[in-house]
């Protein structure tokens, strides 16, 4: 199967939502989306952002009978997790660990995105958070 | 001993005398689909409070300068409104303000609060 952008992102956006609440330690902690007003982070508590960037795309076939042909997209969908600090990562670490649980060997359907090369970054402590980042890169076609 | 009380009264004063209402707005959040809170989502107020407020530049005013504490400009204009107008409420967590046909995406905000005296309410704002 095939996906537009729109879908792509929303197959992306799906997997990581449904992993997120499905954990009792990360159902309670809030998500902020792209482009989404009246959001904010809070001020205490964990949070996370997620993010999906386009990077490459290109044509992957020649075209069939009726002059369709296929593009590969890919890019990197990112979570950014901020835990309160002073636990040793210990929060930290399984939010991360459920965001990459999330990504890890994983594709979608019916748009059929697959997340490959899931890592993490420590990004450190910034006031009161500890942020790590958890990316993926994603690949998936659209017919057009 | 400076009576804050008594000054907060004056900044209130000053600001009714010298500003406008305007409506500070607490916004909610509604998803438009449950199930795909990406998708946007409508932002009702949640909770309002009226009041007098004053708008200065944030080039030539001192409260104004008060508010660039990095040195990055951020906001068009400050609000100054009098915390004795908040209705109890801690507006430092409040989203907008909405100025006659202008709604004001509150960016920063800062309270001035000697001791325990509420005094001064600060917004940075742009729109």
């Amino acid at each position: 199967m095939t996906a537009t952008i729109t879908e792509a992102r929303d197959e992306m956006f799906a997997v990581f939502r449904t992993a997120w609440l499905g954990d009792p330690a990360s159902a309670s902690v809030p998500v902020m989306w792209p482009d989404v007003a009246a959001q904010k982070p809070p001020t205490s508590g964990a949070w996370a952002r997620v993010t999906v960037q386009h990077n490459t795309g290109r044509q992957a076939t020649l075209s069939n009978g009726v002059g369709q042909r296929r593009f590969r997209r890919t890019g990197v969908v990112t979570v950014q997790v901020f835990a309160p600090t002073g636990d040793g990562q210990e929060f930290s670490d399984q939010l991360a660990t459920i965001a990459k649980n999330a990504f890890e060997g994983v594709t979608t359907s019916p748009g059929r995105v697959m997340f490959r090369d899931v890592r993490l970054r420590e990004v450190g402590q910034d006031g009161n958070f500890y942020q790590v980042n958890v990316l993926a890169d994603f690949e998936y076609d659209e017919v057009r | 001993m400076v009576d804050y009380a008594e000054l907060a009264s004056i900044a209130e004063t000053l600001i009714e005398a010298n500003g406008r209402t305007v409506t500070v707005n607490k916004l909610g959040i509604t998803p438009s689909d449950v199930n795909k809170p990406w998708r946007g989502q409508s932002a009702p107020a949640q909770t309002t409070v009226s009041g007098a407020a004053v708008f200065v530049t944030m080039s030539d005013a001192e409260f104004g300068m008060l508010v660039q504490n990095d040195g990055v400009i951020r906001g068009e204009q400050v609000a100054l409104f009098a915390a004795n107008n908040d209705g109890s409420n801690a507006l430092e967590d409040f989203d907008q303000i909405v100025d006659g046909s202008v709604a004001w995406r509150i960016l920063r905000t800062q309270l001035l609060r000697p001791g325990s005296t509420r005094l001064l309410y600060m917004f940075e704002v742009a729109r």
